[in-house]
């Protein structure tokens, strides 16, 4: 219900106005086939520009928020998400360095760098830190907030210094996208972003169906997720893939947007509860709504201007995680 | 045999940790292990539950190597307490209890009738309803105590035997508790469940054990009946403590009275 009606208005507003009854005229006419020349506009307007990025928004909306329960769940944390503890820091860091140093080391043409050689290596590179991660916070199977946090410090910083190296040897251009990439919009769609994320989006919800009883276990923790039949090695390795794909392939197409990943899983037990099996679907509904409601805000308020979405999502974010630490804190 | 250990070591970075230990346990036969801290008790009821590998020597559950079994079949075979665990995130009790239905096929009749029975052997039935985390460490323990006696009552088959293995099931228990949660094993017991427990309180151990294992520095020092297995002599080269050992008139095991005059003495 949310989903259809942010849907709706988010294809409605923006520089250029399309009316809600608009929409169903140009539906219509679609249909029908009878077209005339203001039509002709909104219709490219809404199909090239307005329709992939709604549709992006609503991938990766739903894909952070499912890659951050997902993450929470393994690091049984519910402080945990991909964008806090550096996964995401990690993948723009490897986009950056395609951006710069990709022409240089491999022949090939700006789209196939753009379309290929970038979603994986920002996919590389988010699997990489939450491997890292991974490891380095958890011992003898429990994961010690601190040290997942601290190292998320380090690991941010690590990237961000690489990323400031690369913008030192870059040239305007590629200054200009690097500087995209880390603050994260929904600005750059197309239709093939579109296509890239959708399977992996698939994949990560079709997967999820399996992990929920095993990261519910998890919570128990990876003794007792053993002792009942769970098969914890393969949870683990199939978790971190999925953060790793999720959050690499939403860095490919739109940069860091931070999060999204903790505050929608958050809300979500709030109002149904813990359990893995309707938190994740749940999630991936309710964040895919709220990512593409905000982005109609971030490009209504300063329009014609387009407010970066990442930059909106952290106004909100960070005081919401400030709030869940204090929190935690009394209840410690 | 249900478990049968045969001369476990477990070492870690050169240190040993249990050595050459072998016991077993048969049909409805419940054994304690009993020792100081640090004796190597845990480790080694890590080792007949599958979760560390052996260093040397070989765990084995009716017969065959814990090691060659999948953890669903596992599950269904020996059901496990660990100490005390608590949760990040707000899960009800009865979510809890029924994370033990995991390896349970759902159809079977015995699947619908393991939570009442779990939850009415762990008296956490006024609990059922509240969120986990707000528990008392004693209420929490006894919740895990359900899920794993949920878990061995729904993964119940005809012709395979079943082990439920404890660590320190009571530590933060009442009383009352304390002999609520012993005899639930024992019920079990009767069952035909092999139970192997981690206990520090002599007392209730001589109160429930068929066979009694002391260990001290990874090492089994004796393993006995409780009436032979807990004498001054024993406890004195277990425990560096000296005490008395009564009889009890109720059931004709033995019961120490620790001296306790020693406290300002140490």
């Amino acid at each position: 219900m949310l989903l259809v009606l942010s849907v709706v208005v988010a294809l409605a507003t923006g520089p250029v106005a399309i009316p809600v009854g608009r929409l169903l005229t140009l539906a219509v006419s679609w249909m029908t086939g009878e077209t005339d020349a203001s039509m002709a506009r909104d219709w490219l307007v809404l199909m090239n520009i307005r329709l992939p990025r709604v549709l992006l928004g609503l991938l990766l909306g739903g894909g952070l928020s499912v890659a951050g329960a997902i993450m929470q769940g393994l690091f049984r944390n519910p402080l945990a998400d991909p964008a806090i503890v550096g996964v995401s820091s990690g993948a723009a860091f490897a986009a950056a360095a395609t951006i710069v140093l990709g022409d240089r080391l491999l022949p090939l043409s700006p789209m196939v760098m753009q379309g290929f050689v970038l979603p994986f290596a920002a996919f590389l590179g988010s699997l990489l830190v939450a491997a890292a991660l991974y490891v380095i916070s958890t011992r003898d199977g429990q994961t010690s907030t601190t040290t997942m946090l601290l190292a998320g410090i380090a690991v941010s910083a690590l990237a961000a210094s690489g990323i400031g190296l690369l913008i030192y040897i870059s040239d305007d251009r590629q200054l200009r996208d690097i500087t995209f990439w880390t603050m994260g919009s929904l600005g750059g769609a197309n239709w093939w972003k579109v296509s890239i994320a959708v399977p992996v989006i698939i994949v990560l919800l079709g997967a999820s169906k399996f992990l929920a009883n095993g990261l519910n276990a998890l919570a128990l923790g990876e003794a007792a997720a053993f002792h009942i039949g769970h098969r914890v090695q393969l949870i683990k390795v199939a978790s971190i893939i999925l953060i790793g794909l999720t959050t690499g392939v939403g860095v490919a197409a739109a940069g860091v947007i931070s999060f999204v990943g903790i505050v929608v899983p958050h809300l979500v037990r709030l109002a149904i509860g813990p359990d893995y099996r309707s938190l994740l679907p749940i999630s991936a509904l309710l964040g895919a709504s709220l990512l593409v409601a905000a982005d109609a805000c971030a490009r209504t308020i300063v329009a014609p201007a387009d407010l970066p979405i990442g930059i909106l999502t952290a106004l909100v974010g960070a005081p919401f995680f400030l709030w869940l630490l204090l929190r935690r804190e009394r209840a410690i | 045999m249900i478990i049968e250990a045969e001369r476990l070591c477990y070492s870690v970075r050169g240190k040993t940790i249990v050595e050459n230990v072998s016991l077993s346990i048969d049909r409805g036969e419940l054994v304690v292990v009993l020792g100081p801290n640090g004796a190597g008790k845990t480790t080694l009821l890590r080792m007949l539950t599958g979760e560390y590998k052996p260093t040397f020597g070989v765990a084995r559950l009716s017969g065959t190597s814990i090691d060659t079994i999948a953890p669903i079949e596992l599950a269904r075979r020996r059901s496990v307490m660990t100490q005390a665990s608590h949760l990040m995130f707000p899960y009800s009790v009865l979510e809890v209890i029924g994370f033990g239905l995991h390896a349970a096929n759902q159809l079977a009749p015995q699947t619908a009738t393991a939570v009442e029975r779990a939850i009415d052997l762990a008296d956490v039935r006024h609990l059922i309803d509240r969120n986990y985390q707000t528990l008392s460490g004693g209420e929490q323990q006894r919740v895990q105590f359900a899920r794993a006696v949920c878990q061995i009552i729904a993964c119940r088959q005809e012709g395979i035997d079943q082990a439920l293995l404890l660590d320190e099931p009571t530590s933060n228990l009442d009383l009352k508790h304390q002999i609520m949660i012993m005899s639930a094993a024992r019920a079990l017991c009767r069952e035909g469940v092999a139970v192997c427990a981690v206990l520090h309180d002599v007392n209730l151990a001589a109160a429930c054990a068929d066979k009694i294992v002391m260990m001290k520095n990874g090492r089994v020092q004796q393993s006995a009946r409780p009436s032979e297995a807990i004498t001054p002599t024993t406890m004195r080269e277990t425990f560096d403590i000296d005490l008395t050992v009564l009889q009890s008139e109720a059931n004709a095991r033995p019961y120490i009275v620790p001296d306790y005059g020693a406290i300002g003495r140490f």
